[in-house]
């Protein structure tokens, strides 16, 4: 196998949380625990978990929006992490972010032309603004918008088409990986469609690579060729996503796919109904995070942190239940 | 579902929702909606954002200000027309016989007031009760939306429960008089869908054991498969197909059922086949125009489609507002 596109080690970021009035010692809450994982060259990589769970605030590391507290982000068998500020810009020419919120992430001053021109000059595409305009309009073009909409301001636009106008200038610098966090959980079901055809379009042409967030497994499913799921920070389970739907491992993954209610009134779906809520990522449960919902926990659970397992090749779990090495998981 | 004959709770005739614009003219956000609610029954109201289902909603309980909008046509209710009873009336309806749940657990609960005071209040209002016995009917209602430590929670305040606790206490301050109709405004589109899954149980739980009848209002289909009995799919103020809720999914009719249908990706589907989306936006209320609304963006339009809005035509149980079905019995 060739070297991966991206290949993340252990990445950590932590948030420190105020002392408070007693002045305790710091508490930090592990927004993203030990992460690991390589995205290839072309694939989706899609990243599942519920709310709080770190899913956002992983995709902003990699390009140190966020900046991490520990590990290495290797994108092309560079260290992310030890850029300088002017080789951290250039980075972010071939990393691109799509934002959830289409309505917060573009100028409302500034017109769609000079939003988009913006991308483009800040990293010197095109040699002058007759050539820049041009490349405007083909972007446009690309995302299903008219290049007549060039001159007009974001408010003038859909939710769905703002949305198209975010990826057109995430697409605008050539990048490599799209990161596009949430990217369509603002908008009617009838418009989200849309949209995600249109990272399947745009993913052929630009023949781009997606780290593709969202909380929806429906909709993670139909666009990704692997899912991680997250729960608390951490990765539980990371698998291709013939195999993870056929045969998911994690505890929290086959609760997580059986709450998802179906379409079709014949299917009864087997429920797992989850006791309680997601815990405080400040204090997160001992062990394993999930012992205290997990229907499965063995005493194990309560104490030691689980390990990463291959269960099969490519299929990455962290759970007590298949850990054939480990002595405390006897029954 | 039971065969013997089920009461009719309520009766929508004719609805109209208007709201003023600023230029002086008025936008119409409900257009002669019918609809009727059987005891113990749930009817889903679908549609995408700003077809008019939540509006309908707070019409139902009279909660759309005087000033910013009118209504015409009948809301029955028990046997009374909701539009002409008094304030005070109505003010003894609400949170009693017919109550509500809000998609935003944390703005529609009071930050300043605890849990108890909260759902005190709507039992005290309601009835006659001692101020112990509303304390101790209080915790059993929290203890039957499956809160722990519900006493405890009594004395606690909004920001210190979870989005999912949250909406537990709305759906307890909600039935705390054993409302005979629940109406539920996108009550889990805000929280993960694992405490969605808690919730929805909940849901039916409660429904069985007080008999209420629910109105759910959501854009989730999935969610309306798991807990409709019927549904009406609303589009642009209007109402586009009605039918039971497994012919709804099973067989839909009208092109945009079908199309929200086809626009979301299937869990249990295992082919890879891209979606198919329905082409264009919502349209804007403000616009006014001739025809079908959803012509602009229907695959099968045709020319009538775009001179005359069609009427419901009648297809065995199932209403369809498409002149696709033309030769079909009219109903209004």
């Amino acid at each position: 196998m060739t070297d991966a596109l991206l290949d993340v080690k252990e990445l950590k970021v932590y948030f420190p949380v105020g002392s408070g009035i007693f002045r305790r010692h710091s508490h930090f809450v592990k927004a993203v625990d030990d992460i690991s994982f390589r995205v290839q060259k072309g694939e989706t990589l899609g990243i599942v978990g519920e709310s709080g769970c770190g899913k956002s605030t992983m995709g902003r590391s990699i390009l140190r929006l966020i900046e991490p507290t520990s590990g290495s982000v290797k994108f092309k068998g560079h260290e992310v992490t030890a850029l300088t500020k002017s080789e951290l810009r250039r980075l972010r020419a071939d990393i691109q972010i799509v934002f959830q919120d289409p309505y917060a992430s573009l100028n409302p001053q500034l017109t769609i032309e000079s939003i988009l021109g913006e991308a483009l000059s800040t990293h010197q595409i095109g040699n002058n603004a007759k050539e820049r305009k041009e490349m405007v309009a083909e972007l446009l073009n690309n995302v299903g918008l008219s290049p007549r909409h060039a001159g007009r301001y974001p408010h003038e636009f859909s939710g769905g088409q703002r949305q198209r106008i975010g990826i057109a200038r995430a697409i605008a610098v050539n990048p490599a990986l799209i990161i596009a966090d949430e990217p369509v959980s603002a908008l009617d079901v009838s418009v989200q469609a849309q949209i995600l055809n249109l990272f399947q379009h745009l993913k052929k042409t630009y023949e781009l690579t997606y780290i593709f967030i969202a909380h929806d497994l429906s909709v993670v499913k139909h666009v990704s060729d692997r899912i991680g799921v997250m729960y608390l920070g951490k990765m539980v389970e990371l698998a291709g996503k013939k195999q993870l739907f056929q045969k998911p491992l994690h505890p929290y993954t086959q609760a997580l796919m059986s709450a998802i209610p179906s379409l079709d009134p014949d299917v009864k779906r087997e429920r797992i109904i989850l006791k309680g809520d997601v815990p405080s990522p400040i204090t997160p449960p001992q062990g394993c995070h999930f012992h205290p919902r997990c229907h499965y926990r063995i005493e194990a659970c309560e104490h030691v942190k689980p390990r990463q397992i291959e269960v099969e090749p490519g299929h990455f779990v962290s759970c007590h239940l298949y850990d054939t090495t480990d002595n405390l998981t006897e029954k | 579902m039971a065969v013997t004959e089920e009461k009719e709770l309520l009766r929508v005739e004719q609805l109209c929702i208007n709201f003023k614009t600023e230029d002086g003219g008025h936008i119409q956000a409900v257009k002669q909606l019918n609809l009727t609610i059987k005891e113990g029954e749930t009817l889903a109201l679908v549609g995408e954002s700003g077809c008019g289902k939540s509006v309908t909603s707070l019409s139902l309980m009279r909660l759309i200000p005087k000033n910013a909008g009118f209504t015409e046509g009948k809301i029955i209710f028990e046997g009374k027309d909701l539009n002409r009873v008094s304030e005070r009336e109505m003010r003894s309806i609400r949170g009693n016989s017919m109550s509500m749940i809000f998609q935003e657990p944390m703005t529609s609960l009071n930050p300043v007031h605890k849990i108890g005071k909260q759902i005190g209040e709507v039992i005290y209002l309601h009835s006659s009760l001692s101020k112990a016995q509303i304390r101790e009917k209080s915790i059993e209602m929290l203890k039957k939306v499956g809160i722990p430590r519900a006493e405890k929670i009594m004395d606690e305040y909004p920001h210190q429960l979870s989005g999912g606790m949250r909406q537990r206490v709305m759906i307890a301050m909600a039935m705390a008089c054993t409302p005979k109709l629940l109406i539920a405004d996108e009550p889990t589109t805000a929280l993960d869908v694992t405490i969605q899954a808690q919730i929805l149980e909940l849901m039916n739980e409660l429904k069985k054991d007080f008999q209420t009848a629910i109105l759910l209002i959501t854009h989730d289909l999935g969610v309306v498969a798991e807990m409709a009995d019927r549904v009406m799919v609303m589009y642009y103020g209007q109402i586009v197909e009605q039918a039971d809720v497994r012919t709804l999914l099973k067989s839909p009719k009208h092109p945009y059922t079908i199309g929200l249908l086809n626009s979301v990706p299937d869990m249990d589907d295992e082919s890879d086949k891209p979606l198919v989306p329905i082409m264009g936006n919502v349209p804007n209320l403000g616009v006014i125009q001739a025809g079908c609304p959803f012509y602009a963006r229907c695959p099968q339009a045709f020319q009538k489609c775009h001179l005359e809005n069609p009427p419901l035509f009648k297809l065995g149980e199932q209403l369809v507002r498409c002149w696709l079905y033309e030769s079909q019995e009219v109903i209004a």
